[in-house]
């Protein structure tokens, strides 16, 4: 399988030819750098995580001004078939773990460089569920019906039972558009994730990158989901929180409770999520979709940064430790909050994941 | 008229003239290989990357689904935008063209032309964009009007979407990419048609409609089908436009105005590709050979048209 | 159509002629003047054409000044003059043709049977339907077979018509043309598969099927050969039974033989408008020409 490779590795290199140059200005005040790294490195993949690492690069470079960083946003699959590669990808961003062949291709590549491999979360971001009923200002919706709207089961917003979530509420009788992403993305993993966890009787599908029922509306990228759902009335779609714009945000019954998205019960979702570690350093989270405490909002998205813990040049080892530390750390959580509107991971976390970062390089 | 001034004239210059037309040969002929070599290279290249799919089990691949199961829909969905684009682009791109050669004022002509051919620069993303945020939205309504009043035909049986992001809304935006083509195409062949054939037509009592009638579109008629062609080679390949607008869940059906469209190839290799890994993406490969084996029949299809139409033509004048 | 020989050596009588300079408005002056003692064809649609102070521009530049000119119906008046001096523009300005060049306009008067061409409200599609044209190269449409170039301006006149009908009429005006006999075998093949000659045939076929009253033909025979050019010849002579024939011509034989009236444009030296010089019978014309030019021109004397 060599076209993706090439494509991958077209891809960064060019973007590298273009650090090179914007390099050659930075040099001349590396010395007024706040650290004495210098050199260069590349990332690729999660989309989802562009708009944080372009906040977390910036943040990175403007303290360590020899360093110059490129991430390529070609989609988690791609990012992780380059990080597998090898070659210029240095680190990669993914929304779902390295599963089976890839965790063992990732492994490889690492030890080729006398080195192992490093998967820890970075990055997480509430999914909310967006609707477009000018009459109802607060939906509320318990996972069953929530799943019988996008099963295509519940077809009308007077259905009983949308308006047993929501008594209060003047429920017209509009034909209800459920819309999806077309493209496969990992906010589409983790919403039917949650779907099957949550609402198994209702939502039989497994979970998976591309979404799996025909004929409703399917928009390409979070921008074209939330596009979608403004053009017409009745239309209802899951989206990354911070995209949501002006769209109705419907609250999601956890317990007994109908809880909107925020960022403080995205990262309490991610704080309980249940640790797995299939390596020393590599990290993955099993969020626990069907928790009952109201102060976490588990229809999160967890997307992950992929390294390893030695590069053929100690050089890149450093940086990529670095870059690494300042991402989980407050101040680059911060960072993306501000920037791609992501939910900070806890102090918890951090201090938890913070030796396989400090493995790197030594 | 060359032979018969012959040696004497041209004797002199003879050597430079063999050495020039030598180069121009040869440079012909070298720009003929390296198309040919790059069409073959993205031929093998397409077959080699596709082969494996071929070989895979059906579990393996894409939702799950056999080749054809899942290619098909695809390809018919890149077939039937196509060809609605086509349907809709033609008469208007000769409309326009004959407008423009024929009917406007030569002041209102060539700005007017000008403009269409501008049309043509315009990004596919941002035809894309334009669908989504204008078009899409102002044919909700019309959409709807077509459920309620002609819903029995397959086309529009609805239900009719709320947010225009359907082949309908497609099919008219691709028409708009492809309309500077066919009617450049067009325009360029009619205003050369024969004045004295036209001004027979006009000296018999015809209108100018029934002058174009009798003479300007009869002579045009290649140029509109190669046109046509042309354009039709450009929706199949379209990808951005459609990526952005169309909503494509769905699978084989004529159902122009419903949220569940067909995708189409180049759109769903485009919306596919960066989540994709492993043998899914030789099957994203293998569609594009399916969408390279369509492109090369509707292009052969329209040679043959054409060569077909060329030779009627050319019998009537060696008769001549 | 038979007794059309007899009617030929009676329209050539000199008081037959002379009737409609005496009363140029009359309509249908043939047949209602004391020369009526000839019989009339069944098809004759011929019209006289009236000029008075004709001037031709295109755009600042004026062409042909002042034209001042009385054609007869059932006659062949040929045009003649050097090269430039606005035959053809005037010809085409019988027809409105020459609307279609951008910046061609006309001042003064013309009119078909009393009726004005340049009127307003005038329909340039109606006269043309009553003017029809010839052209010097000949120009069949080539995507139409023979038998469609000539019913193609019946069925713009004629919405609907019946085939068997449109056979008679096809037949009828390709026999006018002398074309029947050489062409009835491959009606269906395309019009441009004859020869020069007979393509030129075809397109007087074309011309006479739609019944105009006038016929206006700008050197129709320049493209062909002397036989060619004798078969066209003897057609006009049949054709003016029925029509007013306008006829520009370069051949000063062509002109003495084939009409009854010419008139002799010139100019007086290039940049300068054409003027009508003289007109009168052709006899005149050639024999006694009250102008010097006129005599140079015609002797081969000028320039
Ligand atoms: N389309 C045109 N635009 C401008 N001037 C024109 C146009 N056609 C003809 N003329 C000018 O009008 C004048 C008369 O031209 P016309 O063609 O009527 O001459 P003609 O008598 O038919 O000549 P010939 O015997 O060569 O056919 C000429 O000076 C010519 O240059
Ligand atoms: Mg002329």
């Amino acid at each position: 399988m060599n076209s993706r490779k090439f494509f991958a590795i077209g891809a960064s290199t060019a973007l590298l030819a273009f650090g090179v140059a914007a390099c050659g200005s930075d040099d001349s005040d590396s010395t007024s750098g706040g650290s004495d790294l210098s050199g260069d490195i590349a990332g690729a993949g999660s989309s989802a995580q562009d708009a944080a690492q372009q906040a977390w690069i910036a943040g990175f470079q403007t303290d360590n001004s020899g360093v110059n960083i490129a991430y390529d946003p070609v989609g988690s699959g791609g990012g992780r078939e380059a990080f597998i590669a090898g070659g210029k990808t240095d680190y990669a961003g993914t929304d779902s773990p390295f599963a089976d062949e890839e965790l063992t291709g990732a492994e490889d590549r690492c030890k080729k460089s006398g080195g192992e491999f490093v998967q820890i979360p970075v990055y997480i971001s509430p999914i909310a569920v967006v609707y477009n009923l000018p009459e109802v200002e607060n939906l509320q919706l318990s996972p069953d019906t929530l799943a019988g709207i996008f099963a295509q089961d519940i077809t009308k917003w007077n259905d009983e039972k949308i308006a047993a979530d929501n008594p209060d509420a003047d429920l017209p009788d509009t034909d209800i558009t459920p819309v999806n992403r077309s493209d496969d993305s990992g906010t589409t993993a983790n919403f039917t994730d949650y779907l099957s966890a949550t609402a198994p009787d209702v939502w039989t599908y497994p979970p998976d990158d591309a979404w799996p029922v025909k004929g409703g509306e399917a928009a390409e990228g979070t921008s074209g989901v939330v596009e979608a759902v403004g053009a017409g009335e009745g239309t209802i779609g899951y989206a990354d929180e911070s995209q949501a714009g002006d769209l109705g945000i419907a609250s999601i019954k956890i317990g007994d409770e109908y809880v909107a998205p925020s960022a403080e019960g995205s990262t309490a979702a991610a704080d309980e999520a249940k640790e797995n570690k299939d390596g020393e350093y590599v990290y993955s989270f099993d969020i626990d979709r069907t928790t009952t405490n109201p102060d976490a909002y588990p229809l999160i998205l967890i997307s992950s940064a992929a390294a390893c813990t030695a590069y053929d040049d100690s050089a890149t080892a450093d940086i990529v430790k670095g870059y690494l530390t300042y991402v989980i750390s407050a101040d680059g959580q911060q960072a993306a909050a501000d920037n791609a509107g992501s939910a900070p991971i806890s102090s918890d976390l951090q201090k938890q994941l913070q030796p396989a970062i400090d493995a790197i390089g030594s | 008229m060359e032979a018969a001034t012959g040696p004497s004239v041209w004797g002199l210059r003879g050597g430079e003239r063999r050495l020039g037309d030598r180069l121009f040969s040869g440079a012909a002929i070298a720009s003929g290989i390296a198309i040919l070599t790059v069409l073959a290279g993205v031929a093998i290249f397409l077959l080699i990357q596709a082969v494996p799919a071929l070989s895979a089990s059906t579990d393996e691949l894409a939702e799950g689904k056999g080749l054809v199961e899942y290619i098909a829909p695809l390809a018919f969905g890149t077939v039937l935008a196509a060809t609605l684009a086509v349907i809709i682009a033609v008469p208007l791109a000769v409309a326009v063209a004959l407008f423009i050669s024929h009917i406007a004022p030569r002041a209102l002509a060539q700005p007017l032309g000008y403009i269409v051919d501008l049309l043509a620069a315009i990004p596919s993303i941002v035809y894309g964009l334009w669908g989504i945020f204008v078009l899409g939205p102002a044919a909700v309504g019309v959409m709807k009007w077509l459920e309620d009043n002609l819903g029995f035909l397959p086309f529009f049986q609805g239900p009719a979407s709320v947010t225009g992001r359907t082949m309908f809304v497609v099919g008219i935006v691709l028409a708009v990419m492809i309309l500077p083509i066919i009617s450049a195409v067009a325009r360029e062949v009619f205003s050369q048609a024969p004045r004295r054939q036209q001004e027979g037509a006009l000296a018999l009592g015809a209108t100018r409609w029934e002058m174009i009638k009798m003479t300007v579109l009869p002579f045009g008629r290649s140029a509109v089908i190669s046109g046509s062609m042309l354009g039709l080679g450009r929706a199949l390949g379209e990808t951005m436009a459609v990526v952005i607008i169309l909503s494509g869940s769905g699978g084989i059906t004529f159902n122009l105005i419903g949220s569940g469209n067909p995708p189409t190839i180049a759109s769903n290799i485009a919306s596919k590709f960066p989540e994709s890994s492993g043998i899914e993406v030789n099957e994203l490969i293998l569609s594009g050979l399916v969408l390279f084996a369509i492109t090369l029949l509707v292009n052969m299809g329209a040679r043959s048209i054409i060569s077909r139409s060329e030779r009627h033509a050319a019998e009537g004048k060696k008769r001549a | 159509m038979k007794e059309d020989g007899e009617d030929l050596t009676e329209t050539e009588t000199p008081e037959r002629i002379e009737s409609p300079v005496d009363a140029p408005r009359a309509s249908a002056a043939g047949s209602t003047s004391p020369a009526t003692a000839e019989k009339p064809s069944a098809d004759n649609r011929a019209k006289a054409i009236e000029v008075s102070g004709l001037s031709l521009f295109y755009g600042d530049f004026k062409a042909v000044e002042d034209v001042d000119m009385s054609i007869r119906p059932n006659k062949v008046t040929a045009l003649i003059g050097s090269s430039g001096c606005g035959k053809t523009t005037f010809l085409r300005s019988i027809n409105r043709m020459h609307e279609l060049t951008p910046g061609a306009r006309v001042e003064g008067h013309m009119t078909l049977d009393g009726a004005d061409i340049y009127g307003p409200g005038v329909d340039p599609v109606e006269v043309r339907r009553q003017v029809g044209m010839v052209f010097q190269q000949p120009n069949p449409f080539p995507t139409m077979s023979i038998y469609e170039n000539v019913a193609a301006g019946l069925k713009l006149n004629t919405r609907r018509i019946k085939k068997a009908q449109l056979d008679e009429v096809v037949e009828r005006a390709l026999r006018g043309a002398n074309l029947w006999n050489e062409v009835k075998d491959r009606l269906n093949k395309p019009g441009s598969g004859l020869s020069g000659g007979q393509q030129q045939r075809l397109c007087i076929a074309r011309a006479t099927a739609v019944q105009p009253e006038v016929l206006l033909m700008d050197e129709p025979c320049s493209a062909l050969d002397p036989v060619a050019t004798l078969a066209v010849e003897d057609l006009i002579q049949e054709l003016k039974k029925n029509f007013t024939i306008v006829i520009v011509t370069h051949n000063m034989q062509q002109a003495s033989r084939a009409s009854d009236y010419t008139a002799f444009f010139n100019l007086e030296k290039s940049g300068d408008p054409g003027r009508l010089v003289e007109m009168d019978e052709t006899t005149a014309i050639f024999s006694n020409p009250t102008q010097k030019a006129t005599e140079d021109y015609v002797s081969g004397r000028f320039g």
